[in-house]
């Protein structure tokens, strides 16, 4: 339960920043979908802000309890993750040529957003009891991989996603980097994948979908055909680019509304925001964003024991990835991915999964003296 | 662990610097280069087409007028690919699939609106429209199109409208003339395109990402070209056509004292409705492969050899240089021999003929014996005085100089000296001499217009531009124009079909060989037919108009071209009204007779006036036909 002294320690501050940022968000969402010949706003940002007033309520519960007790129940949880991945391969929600969604009438969601945390936690509470201390081996290494990582990657890869596989696959490796991995066996895995790539990527190009090849191809060379598969990198960069220095000021961009820029609400909504605010609004925004990431790598420093540190560090390696990837495509600097912007995008599941993942950093941060009341 | 810690958080505040770089680079240093990109993405400019001008004739009459017209079009990517969909569009359109699918593919990018159908009916856009929401992307445009009002006739007058080509979109006369405009491509059309064709205007417009107009920034207006006035007749014009039908050839007629162009038929012709909507290829190819050449204005490019009508050159020509007088008089036996033997057209000879009845009769002994004595470049000289041998210089494209033989262009072209021989096929309008119809009614009007050459025009509200007054004696050419109308009026005259009953008319007939030395008695086959002329003039006493008619393989002068003469001639006076015609017969009948009688003075002999082929009006001391009075009214303007 919270006493007193726990929600003394509770940061403001850093609840103020995801606010702000989910309310830029709804802002971005009411901007992006503006009418220009229909009268009716589409109900996008209404939806946003329900969810927000939904994932704010999760946020305080999920604060409320000690993160000891989902440490505790993190292989149920991962179990319970890994029934619902299996569950939406099997009678899953098709959308967009992938089977991501389970639909269960009322609303449907994305049980591979809720899996990532329960894979967090998973890792956290393994490496936190890890009796040796030492840094991992390849017996070790194989065991994990084993143990934790192939079955999720299989499943979430039969959906397809890619863009979740790889951050399902970055969070564990990074996660591994952080306790420790010999140096020498790093090594041997850089140089062995050096010398396998060109021949293995003979083999994963061509287990890649045709619009995945696209992305790639449009990444590389936006101009090879601005009209069709690198139309998404270039209207993008169009729209960021046409914003200058100050921005042409909210809801005066055209490059949502006037249906140029396409997923200009969700996974483009930085694009639209940055096409609206300029750099100058840009800096504003990613500093927002430094100030989250910074508050999670400071929570995961003075967690009062190494279960917090490696919960606070996982969520924030997710986050901060989410982050990059998003930003990286709306750039035109990675391939299209279908990764959302983390707070900004419009989408419930993400939205809530966002706010669950970052009240567990509020939780470990809100006790991080609570230790010394043990 | 707070070392690892530090690594990532030092990790991604490199990435967080890079990814500032990189804004600023889209944005700062970049940044107006994508406003542009950004502007051309939203901003279309669309063409508005500025309506035509309208011809009208010489009496007001609209000859073309502008209507509206659904055009039917689909983005290049909409066009539907798979079978099905595309044979449902096919039968909505009535287009073949085939036709799409080409049409499909000329068209280069697929944001590119295809044209699929120009000028559909209103009933197919009604039906059209109530299913456009089957197939996104088909549009119904309405623009202007041209309307030919008479059809067929005056084709190669008034010309033809077309897209511009690539290159003439790339000449400066037609800078800012959208892809989709129409231009005139031939005729009138094309020579006054400028005037006609008007400022097309802009529409511009903010689109989203699917065309969809959100708002308009700025409406620029068209332009609507000036209306032009041709000297063109179109009663004139119709007789003349009407008189062509089934044939091939050519009839120009010419007001004689300005040049104007009161009629230029040439048949067989086309209509130029046809290309109103962007001819299609099967048609095209008809008619540019036709033998019969459809497309060619023999009025201005047919070059033929003049045949008799030349004679009055020659005989002006030997007047003038004293090789001949009025009362020289010649036998003819029916041949003659220089170097060769040379037939009179008439076997059996005219027996004696004096200057007058060897023009009267056409006798071409008499001319050869002119062509033994007279050097060519003499007739060179007249007959380029009076302009053979150069385009007359009409307001028209494409026109034909025809040849004008003399010892210096036999010298250059043939590289051999001049034989008088020679002379005596050019002396009857033969040889190397070929001539335009235009060129031959220039020629009659300087006949009887004392000798004055205009340049042939067809705008109307220009000075007339004489490009020179000839200098021959005005008693010569008296002579010459009383010859002419005794090859009408007089017995034994060549030209006695043109004869009409509401005015006197003058002229003098021809018939080119088409091969040398027939074999008279043997049929001649229709490719081998003589060639028909008649170049004439009416009335009598300030002639008005001047016409040349050619008729190819058409025969005999006399009985293929001078009828087409006279109905043109009459069709330009008009029937007179029913009252006073009678007045109007008598009068006329007196003027002929007049002129007639100081020749009958010289030549009792030859009398054989024919009160009942009557003539003429005079100006000013009769009443006159109403429908000329107003002609007179109107040139002033």
């Amino acid at each position: 339960m919270i006493d007193r002294r726990i929600l003394k320690g509770f940061d403001w501050s850093f609840l103020g920043a995801v606010l702000l940022l989910s309310m830029i968000g709804v802002l971005t969402i009411y901007s992006a979908t503006r009418p220009i010949l229909e009268t009716q706003h589409p109900s996008f940002y209404v939806k946003q802000l329900n969810w927000t007033v939904l994932s704010l309520a999760v946020f305080f519960v999920v604060v409320s309890i000690d993160y000891r007790w989902f440490i505790r129940s993190a292989y149920v949880l991962y179990i319970i993750g890994v029934f619902l991945l299996i569950i939406v391969v099997i009678a899953g929600r098709k959308g967009m040529g992938a089977q991501r969604w389970i639909d269960l009438g009322f609303l449907s969601f994305q049980p591979s957003e809720l899996f990532k945390i329960a894979f967090v936690l998973t890792l956290s509470r393994y490496l936190s009891r890890l009796e040796s201390g030492a840094r991992l081996g390849i017996k070790e290494l194989s065991k994990i991989c084993a143990g934790f990582f192939i079955l999720p990657a299989v499943l979430i890869l039969k959906q397809p996603d890619l863009g979740t596989m790889l951050m399902v696959m970055f969070i564990f490796v990074s996660m591994l980097l952080t306790y420790g991995i010999r140096k020498k066996l790093i090594m041997t895995v850089l140089i062995i994948g050096l010398v396998a790539l060109p021949f293995a990527g003979k083999y994963l190009w061509g287990g890649l979908k045709d619009y995945q090849k696209n992305r790639i191809i449009a990444f590389i060379d936006p101009q090879a055909d601005p009209q069709g598969i690198g139309y998404h990198i270039t209207q993008s960069k169009v729209s960021i680019g046409s914003g200058g220095f100050l921005g042409k000021g909210y809801t005066k961009g055209t490059q949502g509304p006037y249906r140029f820029l396409p997923e200009h609400h969700t996974d483009f909504i930085f694009s639209i925001f940055s096409e609206e605010w300029g750099f100058i609004g840009s800096v504003v925004l990613f500093l927002l964003y430094l100030f989250i990431i910074w508050k999670g790598f400071d929570t995961a420093r003075n967690a009062r024991d190494i279960e917090g540190t490696y919960l606070a560090t996982g969520i924030t390696y997710m986050f901060t990835f989410y982050f990059v990837v998003n930003i990286g495509m709306t750039l035109g600097l990675m391939p299209v991915v279908g990764i959302p912007l983390p707070l900004m995008s419009y989408g419930g599941t993400a939205l809530l999964s966002n706010f669950l993942a970052l009240s567990i950093i509020a939780n470990v941060r809100v006790r991080r003296f609570a230790s010394y009341y043990k | 662990m707070d070392r690892k810690i530090n690594i990532a958080f030092t990790i991604v505040i490199t990435v967080f610097s890079l990814f500032l770089l990189r804004l600023w680079y889209l944005q700062v240093i970049k940044g107006d280069e994508y406003k542009k990109i950004d502007e051309k993405n939203r901003i279309r400019v669309i063409d508005i087409p500025a309506p035509r001008g309208i011809i009208y004739d010489r009496n007001n009459n609209p000859l073309v007028k502008n209507v509206l017209s659904y055009d039917i079009s689909m983005l290049k990517e909409d066009i539907p690919e798979a079978l099905a969909p595309l044979a449902d569009l096919a039968r909505l359109i009535g287009l073949p699939e085939e036709n799409i699918l080409r049409m499909a593919k000329a068209s280069a990018s697929p944001y590119e609106s295809v044209k699929l159908r120009r000028n559909v009916s209103f009933d197919e856009v009604a039906r059209i429209e109530a299913r456009k929401t089957d197939f996104p992307g088909l549009l119904v445009e309405v623009t202007n199109v041209r309307e030919y009002l008479y059809g067929q006739t005056a084709g190669h007058l008034l010309g033809y409208l077309s897209n511009p080509t690539p290159k003439q979109l790339s000449m400066p006369e037609f800078s800012g003339v959208p892809r989709e405009a129409f231009i005139g491509q031939y005729g009138i059309e094309k020579s006054y395109d400028g005037i006609l064709r008007g400022v097309a205007g802009k529409k511009i417009v903010e689109v989203d990402a699917l065309g969809n107009i959100i708002k308009f920034v700025r409406i620029q207006k068209p332009l609507k070209g000036r209306d032009i006035r041709i000297s063109m007749d179109i009663n004139a014009q119709i007789e003349a056509e009407k008189s062509l039908e089934g044939k091939a050839g050519a009839v120009v007629a010419l007001k004689a004292d300005t040049g104007e162009v009161l009629a230029m038929a040439s048949s067989p012709s086309f209509d130029p409705n046809l290309f109103v909507a962007g001819i299609d290829q099967d048609k095209w190819k008809a008619l540019i492969s036709d033998p019969r050449k459809p497309l060619m204005n023999r009025a201005i490019q047919n070059q033929y050899p003049p045949g008799s009508t030349f004679k009055t050159i020659t005989a002006l020509s030997a007047l003038e240089t004293g090789q001949i007088s009025e009362r020289t008089s010649e036998y003819c036996g029916g041949s003659t021999y220089f170097g060769r033997t040379f037939r009179c057209w008439k076997s059996g000879g005219h027996g004696n003929v004096d200057t007058h009845r060897a023009i009267v009769e056409s006798c071409d002994v008499f001319f050869y014996d002119i062509g033994k004595k007279i050097n060519i470049d003499t007739i060179a000289k007249y007959a380029s005085a009076f302009g053979l041998g150069r385009p007359t210089g009409i307001d028209l494209e494409a026109e034909a100089s025809g040849n004008l033989p003399s010892s210096q262009w036999k010298l250059k072209v043939k590289k051999e000296k001049w034989y008088q021989g020679e002379t005596l096929s050019v002396a009857i309008g033969q040889g190397y001499l070929t001539v335009t119809p235009i060129q031959m009614a220039r020629l009659a009007a300087g006949l009887v217009n004392g000798g004055k050459l205009y340049r042939p025009h067809l705008l109307l509200g220009e000075r007339p531009e004489l490009e020179k007054t000839v200098d021959v004696e005005s008693r010569n050419l008296d002579f010459i124009k009383r010859a002419m109308l005794g090859v009408v009026y007089e017995k034994g005259g060549t030209g006695g079909m043109a004869r009409s009953n509401i005015v006197s008319i003058g002229g003098k007939t021809g018939t080119a060989q088409v091969i040398g030395g027939a074999v008279s008695g043997k049929k001649l086959s229709a490719a081998q037919q003589d060639h028909a002329w008649f170049i004439s003039y009416a009335p009598q006493l300030n002639s008005q108009i001047a016409a040349a008619v050619f008729v190819e393989h058409g025969g005999h002068g006399g009985s293929a071209a001078a009828p087409i003469a006279k109905r043109v001639i009459e069709a330009y006076f008009n029937p007179p009204k029913p009252e006073g015609v009678e007045e109007q017969k008598e009068a006329a009948r007196s003027e002929v007779q007049e002129v007639l009688q100081q020749q009958d003075e010289q030549k009792p002999d030859e009398q054989d006036l024919t009160g009942q082929y009557l003539p003429a009006l005079e100006q000013g001391e009769q009443p006159q036909d109403t429908a000329v009075q107003e002609k007179q009214e109107e040139e002033g303007d």
